[in-house]
Parts: C-alpha cells; structure tokens; sequence
C-alpha cells in the first residue's frame, strides 16, 4: 500500500506547478497499485484522507481563484470529516510535495534520523536555495528544514536530470544517493495532434510573468520584427506575479498583433494553440519547464532556452535553442519559424517525437515506490 | 525686466519655525529654504534682506562677504534712532536694535526708500562707502486708476487721516485742530480716522474731541478697510492730512494723490521730499496751523483744487514699474561693479589653511560615528585647522584640533569659518547638532541615511508621523510607524528629508544611499569613502599574531571560526547564519558560529528556538566582553571567516563589514552592502535574497580553498590605499567646497 501525504494541497488548494503534478499522480494512479491519501495533524501524525476528497482534487476544479479556492477549500473540510478506514501499518510513504510547515518538517526530520528510508521525497528543483533571487526569495531560513529532509532521505526521485544534477553535486556535494528521474507528463493541455498549414502564424507563449521566464525579451523581439513589416502574431498567456513590472506588456494593449490572456480555461489555451505556428519558452530558470513539451505533444514545433531541463535530452529539430536568451535570438529563431520550408521540418520532427504521458508519470512513481 | 527673470533664481529663506507661506506668496519663488548655510564655491549668490531692520542677523549673518555672495537690503528709515525713548528703552530692544543697524555696513549695497532715508543713513553709518539706490515705494495697482470726479468737486466735507496706532502717527494733532475750529465744526465737516480699531483707543479720541469742545457726532473711527474700500474713501475726501512726527516715505500721500485728493503732511523728511511746497505742509506739532490751513480751505473750496492740481502728480515715480527698475537698475549695477571673488580674495589674504567648525559627538562616547570623527580629525588637522564642538563631556580630542565648546549656534554663525561641518548619526547622541543644522545649515555628514528611530525617539510620534506624511505624500498611521520599525526593509522613505533641506552639502558614505537620497529628495548628495574606524598593523594578521589571539579568546585550533559582528537584531539575518552553519556541518566542516556583539532581546529568542531547530545549538560561541575593545579586536584577528548581511537597503552602511574589511578577512556578505562599501574581491557576495545554503557555499569555497589560513594582506593595502583618513580629508575638503 503506498500513501500519498499531500497535506498542502488539502489545506491550500490552489493551481500551483507541484499541485498540478501532485493532481494528475493522484488522477492517473495505476489501478493495480493500491493507494491512499493521508494528511498530518497536528499532535495526531498521519491521518487517512476519505476517498470523497480524492474525487474532489481530481474533478474539474474551476482555473480562476479567489471565490473558489475558497468553495473548494470548504468541500475538501466538509469531506475530510467523514469516517475513513485508518491507514495500514508501515505503509510505503511518498511526500509529493514541497512544504515549509515546521510542525510537518519536524515529523519527517524525526522519521527520517530513525530510518532515513521511512518516505520518498519526489524532489522539483532547487531554485528556492540557489536562485533565491530569481524568484523574488528575500530569506531561506523557513525553507532550510525541508532542505535538510532532502539531505537525510534515501528515496529521492527527481523531475529532471538537472535537479537531480544540483542535488549531486551542489547539496549533497557528492556524497547523496542514486534516484531516477521521473519525467513529467506532456499529455496535460489534452490537445489532438496538429499538423502544419502555412496559413498558422501565431507564436504562443504559455506561462506565468514571474520574472524569470523573460516574456519581455520575446515581446521586444516582436516589436522589432513587427516594425520590420512581420505580420506574426504573439500571444502571451498567463497571470503576473504582483512584484512583475507589465507595463510594456500594458502598453500595448489593442495592439493588432499582440494579445495577452491572462486567465485562459483549459479550452481557451486549446483554440489559442490552435493556431499557433510555434510557441516559445524563454525561461532561464526551471525545475522541469512543462509548457514546451506540452506543444511538442501536440506537435507544435517550440522556441526554447537550451537551460530548459525538459528539452534538454531531445534530438533537435523540433527544437530551435536558444543559445542566448537575447531578443536577437529570438527574432533569428522566429524568422526561422516563419519560413515555410524549415517550419515543415521542424513540424515533421515534432510530430515524430514520442513523449510520455501523465499516466506514464504516475506508473514509474508507482513502480519507484514500490521498488526494493 | 526679462533679463532679472532669465539671469537670477529666486530662492526663498523663511524661518522654519514661521507657518508656511502663502500659495500666493510661494508663487514667487523657485524653491524655499529654511537655513542660510551656503558653502564656499556655491553658484554665485544675491541675497537680498528685504528687512534688515526687523529680522535676525545671526541668522544669516554667514551671508554677507562670502565667496560668490553678494549681499543687498531695503532701508526703510532710523525711526527708533530718532525717537529712542518711545522704541529702545531698553537693553532687549536697544541691542538687536543697534546689531541690525551695524550689520548694514556689511551689505554691498543699500536701497533706501526715501532720499530722506538715505540722507540718514549716510550721517549714521558713513564711514564706508556703500552703493546706495532710492527706489520709493511702490503705490499698489488699485490705486493707479483715476476717479473720473476729483473729490475736491464737492467742496470741503470730510477729511481723511489715514493713521494707526503708533505715537508717531500724530491723529491728535487734526483732532486738536478740527475740533477746535468753529468753522469746521459749523460746517459740519467730518474728520475720519483710519487704524484706531481697539475700543480703549477710540475712547481717547473721542475724548480729545470732546476736551477741545468738538462735536464726537463728526468722528469717524472706521473699523480696518479693505484696498477697495480705502480706494473709495479717498475718493470721497476733500482733503487727506497726514500727521506724522516721523516717516521714511508716505504711502498715503501717493495714494491721495493718485486718487486726486489733495494733501496736508506734516513738515518731517519723508514728506518733504513728496511734498516740496511749504504752503501744504505743517509742523507736526503746530496745531494752530494746521487748523488755519484746514480752515482757509473751508472758506475757500478753490484752493483745494489748486493744491489737487499741484500735487496731482507726486505718485507718477512710483508705479510699480519705475519702481522695480530703479531697484533691478540699481541690482544690475551692483553685480556689475562689484565681483565677489575679489572681495573673498581680499578677505582670504594671508589665511594658511582652511578654518572648519566641526560638530560631532567624539569618544569617550560609544558610538561609531564618535570614533569615525576622533579619526577623521585626526587627518582633518593637517590640512585644516579645526573648532570642535561637542557635547560629549571630558572628550577625546585629537592633536592640533581645537576644543571650542559645546555644540552651539556660534559655530554656525561666525563668519570667521570658512565652513561648518555637522556629524549626524540614528542615535540621541546627535540631538545638539541636528537641532542647529535645522536652524542654520551646515554641510552634514550623516552616517546613517535612515532617521526613523532617531526622530521617534528624539521628537515623538506626532512630528515623525507629520514628516513621514509629508516625504510620502499620503496619510500615514502609528501601525504603519510600527511595522517600519520592525520591517526596516518595508520602509519606503528614509525620514532625512529634513536634513538634507539644510545640508550644504550633504555627505553620505554609500553611493547607493546618494541614489536613494536623489530619487526621494531630488538631492544630490556627495559621496565620501568610508574609513573604518580601526586599523591593523600587517603584523597583527600573520599567522602566529592569530593563533595568539585564539589562544587569548580559548578558541580551538582545529575548529574553523565563522564570526558576524556587531549588534545582532533580526535585520542582520541571524537565522540564516544558524542554517549556514547546520549546511556546513551537514558537509564536514567542524565549523561554530559566534555573534561578536550584543543581541537585541527580539533577535536573541528567535536565534534560540532556531537553533534549537536546527540542531546547532551546542556549536554556537558566545563571545564575552565583546564591548571591550581589545576583546572585539581579538575576534577580528582571530576568527576564519566573517559573515555580515542586512535584509534592508536604504543605502545602509556597515562598519562592521568595514572592520572585517580592514582586518582582512576572508568574508561573505549581501550584494548591496558590498556594494554600499564597495567592498575588495576578498568579500564573497551572496544575492541579496538570502540563501542560507548559498552563504554555506560560500563559506566552503573559501574553507576548501584554504583562504582562511592567510590573510590576504596585499588586496588589503590596496583596498585601505582609498580608505586611510587622509584620502577623506582632502575628499572633505573639496567637497566642501575648499580646496
């Protein structure tokens, strides 16, 4: 029996990455691996979660926060009340998530100084600790008791062969141990595969204005092209974090060839790729860097920073790397895109791409889990 | 007139503790200060003393005869000279009194308002020679337009004295004279009296009235009138007297004559010089024949259109025009004729060295900014020569400085030094010298650009609440007051607004405080290299010296010392050291953790429980004595690795970073306060997004590359080649505005 220990995501159901990988491990769980969900209490330990929450975390919960985290919240409390068979003995235990609760960190700290194998931690990055500035982290002490379960556990798996490549050599300075890594699954945006027609012209870039994933260079490198006569399309998708300055983006509202959705539904982001001739993600900092291989899935050639961990081990040509996250760059790989024949191409080799899906995921973490 | 508005800038000084001016009146002016301060190399400067017989000349008595500054002022007349029983009775109004009079010789030219004025002038202070231009006054442009029916039209009805309340105003005399007359008061012609509102003042008139047997029913005692009104009453007078024992120029003579009244003055300068025929003027005693005067007017109405006819034109000089020019005119001349470097040159000749005031609190104090200005003057003497002043009692006082008291507005205001220095901190220390920086200027040295606990503690809630409001231009509550003070780095203003009002210059020790200062205040600040206020000898860094000082503090060898100093508080990020530590450990490194400084009680809980958490608490040190300088000397030399970080910005400095600067440790640190003290290569920096694991990381570069065990004494020399004393003197100094 494997137990999922998602307490996060019971008492703060919002639409982060982890919660939506920690969703679709839950959705796509291998029937014939039984499991449970469990949460911690305080001076109770790990509690059972009823099946009814399950249903919950796994339904169509609404993308627009605010009124409904708050809905969603009160069904998961009213449900969590009801009766549940309690947890079996020494059940197989994986932390899914990341966490800075003290109370939950001094639990695991306690069970893993006793067996350091007592739960598997599945490890996202290590941005938080190293990066601290890139993601707007002012201090780290809160989250170095997490780090330090990390340093003590001897069942990691990890999202991307660079995570697993920080823990190796920057936190565990050679001395941690093997784990595999678990590709995240690019099934999640659910879109048939589309095929290339030279009348596609826009460019798509799907992710969040945090800072760090540089849609301010793409959008200078548009305006540059649109001022050279490109008639192509950006359309950028995704919220802002409040310390983001989107003035430039604001500025050009109405603008005829640019459009940014900030809260697009699931079947929004489906039209809006659609059309689009290839998207981009010029992030420079990322634990996985889901969007890329969810247009790869879909057979939509990308634009991506060679850092992008989750591109890193494909053959090219599906691909167009940027070496340099420069607007010069961009533009270069945009016209590049732009042009018929090397777009065929490119879109030949997305379409021969085969990528895992979600229920891949949540099979080989099942397996992991249940290994040895 | 355009060539005034194109060449000069219009700059305001108001008294502080006066309400604010008007918005008509700010109108005027490019910008408005509160303090007189200006230091030497200035843009050339015209000060212009308006009333240099009314306002302090302390205050800005550094003005006049300074480099590129010239200096001019209005005369109005020597009244309380003339009359000194009834205006300097006493030594409280006899000496400013004769301070201001004696001050006008240091102008560079005077503007009297009457000849009569400046006939005074020139037998009262003549033994120097000052430029001096009559301008008038100017008749206010209400009073320009004429009436369209000359009130002597309508026959001798009412006389119009415009008055007040002062002595020499003189309304009894036409009180004496109109009463008296039977043939005024049998024509029934009205006597009204301006400025007499107060009840015990009209009942002496009326009494007057009724002593010399007049009729009360022919008195009028208006209450204050407005431009417009005034306007209309002279209007409707047949004849203005004006009774002055004494004037320095007759608004109400010009006023009358522009609005066709004629006039009777009494016989004193001013008025003789408005109005030249004896024929319309009295004795300002001579009350028989003032009535004659008033009583052939009423027998004969003719004769009050001849005198409106000869007088008709005496308020034609002084439209406010002609006034202006002869003023800009004479402004013109003065700068023209007169070139201040000559004089300052003249006034500088056979001075060696510059001569400073310098105002800081000095050691046997416990502050830093005390021994930074103990050492500064150390090096300030050989190239100035320096007055201290200083509350501190029994004070260090360097070789060649010389003690000159306590803190006090002399400093500012002698003219003897070329300028002023004042040293100002974040601590009840710098009270003295804050208190006089507002009130006269000074170029400040502020060693802390962020003034919240200061003016709290020293001022209170209501002035730091009113001041927060005014740099943030919105409301500003006590909780928000609170939640800076214990979220330094949520704080959006630095409160020294005031401060760098009245600084000339104002002197930060970190470009990124100069930044701050610029964007909140529009300011530029000047930019001085900090010196640490200790120093090492090379051979007290060597390896033995260290293993000395260990072997002093009972450190073991084999342990690797990571050290922070100076006062602990949460902004100093103590809980990210205690994970570093844990991180290190977790590595191998036999390393402990020793805060060199005290622990505010806050910080201390919180170090506590997170040790605790961490497991770190048995490899913490707790270093005693640490006040002690030798102590915290001995940790400077001894310990492997420092680290120092600041959660907040603001431009803040660290003498602490500066001491391990000094003593050559191998240190990390956050990027902006590397920054802020353009910290040498031998300070790793760590983003300024605090990373207990990143600091880690650090600290074992430094651990495995073996930085540890020497200091690296070169980069040191290099580093203190731009930070010894000597190199901030002559930056001091050239800042200043003295080189």
């Amino acid at each position: 029996m494997v137990v999922l220990e998602i307490s996060e995501l019971i008492r703060n159901p919002i639409r982060t990455g982890i919660q939506r990988v920690v969703r679709e491990l839950i959705r796509r769980w291998p029937q014939d691996i039984p499991m449970r969900l469990a949460r911690l209490e305080d001076g109770q330990g790990l509690v059972p979660v009823p099946e009814a929450v399950k249903a919950i975390l796994i339904g169509n919960t609404p993308r627009a926060e605010g009124s409904c985290f708050a809905k969603l919240s009160a069904q998961i409390a009213q449900a969590c009340a009801q009766d549940v068979d309690p947890l079996p003995p020494e059940p197989a235990l994986l932390v899914p998530e990341l966490f800075c609760d003290p109370a939950r960190s001094r639990f695991y700290y306690q069970l893993l100084t006793q067996n350091s194998g007592a739960a598997a931690f599945i490890v996202y990055d290590f941005i938080p600790w190293l990066y601290p500035e890139a993601i707007h982290v002012t201090q780290s002490a809160h989250m170095m008791p997490y780090l330090r379960l990390i340093r003590l556990a001897s069942k990691l798996a990890f999202i991307s062969a660079r995570t697993r490549s920080d823990y190796q050599t920057r936190i565990m300075r050679g001395a941690g141990v093997e784990g595999p890594v678990l590709r995240l699954g690019a099934d999640g945006i659910g879109l048939e595969k589309q095929s290339f027609e030279p009348t596609r012209r826009d460019f798509v870039y799907v992710g969040s204005l945090d800072g760090r994933k540089n849609q301010h260079l793409v959008l200078q490198a548009f305006q540059q092209l649109w001022e050279q006569g490109l008639q192509a399309p950006l359309v950028l998708v995704g919220r802002a974090f409040e310390a983001t300055d989107v003035s430039a983006f604001e500025l050009l509202d109405g603008h005829p060839l640019f459009q940014w959705r900030r809260h697009a539904t699931d079947d929004a982001l489906r039209d809006i790729l659609r059309r689009a001739r290839g998207t981009i993600f010029a992030s420079t900092l990322e634990g996985y860097g889901l969007p890329p291989v969810e247009s790869l899935y879909a057979g939509i050639p990308v634009i991506c920073s060679q850092q992008v961990p989750s591109i890193s081990d494909f053959p090219g040509g599906e691909v167009i790397r940027l070496s340099e996250t420069t607007p010069g760059k961009i533009r270069e790989a945009v016209l590049q895109l732009m042009n018929d024949g090397f777009a065929q191409r490119a879109w030949a080799a997305a379409a021969g791409l085969r990528l895992g899906t979600w229920a891949d995921f949540a099979r080989q973490t099942a397996q992991w889990i249940c290994s040895d | 007139m355009e060539r005034i508005a194109r060449e000069f800038r219009f700059v305001a000084l108001v008294d502080r503790n006066l309400p604010e001016l008007s918005r008509a009146h700010r109108e005027l002016f490019d910008d408005v200060r509160t303090t007189a301060y200006r230091r030497p190399g200035s843009p050339e400067c015209l000060f212009f003393e308006p009333s240099p017989m009314t306002h302090d000349t302390h205050r800005i008595s550094r003005l006049p005869n300074r480099s590129n500054s010239l200096s001019i002022a209005c005369v109005y007349d020597f009244i309380p000279h003339e009359f000194p029983e009834h205006y300097l009775n006493s030594a409280d109004t006899r000496v400013p009194y004769y301070t201001r009079l004696s001050a006008l010789r240091n102008y560079h030219a005077l503007f009297p308002i009457s000849e009569y004025t400046r006939t005074r002038f020139t037998s009262l202070l003549g033994s120097r020679r000052i430029p001096t231009f009559t301008t008038g006054v100017a008749l206010r442009e209400l009073f320009h337009e004429q009436p369209t029916q000359a009130p002597t039209s309508f026959g001798m009805r009412r006389i119009l004295v415009p008055s007040g309340s002062d002595w020499r105003k003189n309304p009894e005399l036409v009180i004496r004279a109109h009463a008296s007359s039977l043939c005024l008061q049998s024509r029934r012609v009205l006597l009204t009296i301006l400025g007499h509102g107060d009840p015990a003042s009209k009942k002496d008139l009326y009494d007057l009235v009724l002593r010399y047997h007049g009729n009360p029913d022919l008195l009028e005692l208006p209450a204050f009138l407005d431009d417009e009104a005034l306007r209309q009453l002279y209007r409707q007078s047949s004849i203005v007297v004006v009774p002055s024992i004494s004037e320095g120029f007759s608004v109400p003579v010009i006023e009358a004559s522009a609005q066709g009244a004629p006039v009777l003055v009494s016989d004193c300068g001013a008025h003789a010089e408005l109005v030249p025929d004896p024929e319309d003027r009295f004795a300002p005693h001579d009350d028989d024949r003032l009535r004659s005067l008033l009583e052939q007017i009423a027998g004969n109405p003719a004769l009050l259109r001849v005198r409106q006819q000869r007088q008709a034109s005496i308020w034609e000089p002084y439209t406010q025009r002609q006034v202006c020019e002869k003023f800009w005119n004479g402004v013109l001349m003065t700068t023209g004729k007169t070139r201040p470097d000559d004089i300052q040159r003249s006034r500088a000749a056979g001075r060696p060295a510059p001569k400073l005031a310098f105002l800081s609190p000095m050691p046997p104090w416990r502050s830093g900014c005390a021994d930074h200005s103990a050492a500064l003057l150390g090096a300030l003497t050989k190239l100035a020569h320096v007055d201290l002043f200083t509350a501190t009692p029994l004070p260090v006082v360097p070789e060649g400085v010389v003690h000159a008291g306590v803190p006090q507005a002399f400093a500012h205001l002698s003219r003897n030094y070329d300028a002023v220095v004042s040293v100002l901190g974040n601590s009840h220390f710098h009270r003295p010298e804050l208190d006089l920086l507002l009130s006269h200027g000074s170029a400040c040295i502020a060693h802390d650009a962020r003034m919240l606990h200061f003016y709290l503690h020293e001022f209170g809630e209501t002035r730091t609440l009113a001041l927060a409001e005014a740099e943030l231009r919105r409301p500003v509550t006590s909780r928000m007051l609170q939640h800076w003070l214990d979220n330094p780095g949520d704080l959006p203003i630095l409160l020294l607004s005031e401060v760098a009002a009245c600084a000339d210059p104002l002197i930060l020790h970190s470009p990124l405080a100069a930044e701050l200062v610029n964007t909140l205040y529009g300011q530029e600040a000047s930019v001085l290299p900090f010196g640490a206020n200790r120093s090492f000898s090379d051979e007290e860094l060597t390896v033995p010296s260290r293993a000395a000082a260990r072997e002093r503090l009972g450190l073991p060898e084999q342990t690797v010392i990571v050290a922070s100093f100076g006062l602990v508080t949460l902004e100093k990020a103590p809980l990210e050291l205690i994970w570093a530590l844990e991180q290190l450990r977790s590595w191998g490194y036999e390393a402990r953790l020793a805060f060199v400084g005290s622990v505010d009680r806050r910080a201390g809980d919180a170090i506590e429980q997170c040790a605790r958490e961490a497991g770190v608490e048995n490899y913490f040190l707790t270093p005693a004595n640490t006040w002690d300088e030798s102590v915290y000397r001995d940790w400077l030399v001894a310990c492997d690795v420092a680290i120092q970080l600041r959660t907040f910005k603001l431009g803040a400095l660290s003498g602490a970073l500066l001491d391990c600067i000094t003593a050559a440790i191998p240190t990390v640190a956050n990027d902006y306060l590397c920054r802020a003290v353009s910290a040498p290569e031998y300070v790793a920096r760590v983003p300024d997004g605090l990373s207990a694991f990143r600091i880690a990381e650090e600290i074992a570069a430094i651990l495995d590359a073996g930085r540890h065990r020497r200091r690296p004494l070169d980069a040191r020399r290099e580093d203190a080649a731009g930070r010894t004393f000597e190199v901030y003197s002559r930056r001091l100094l050239a800042a200043l505005g003295i080189d």
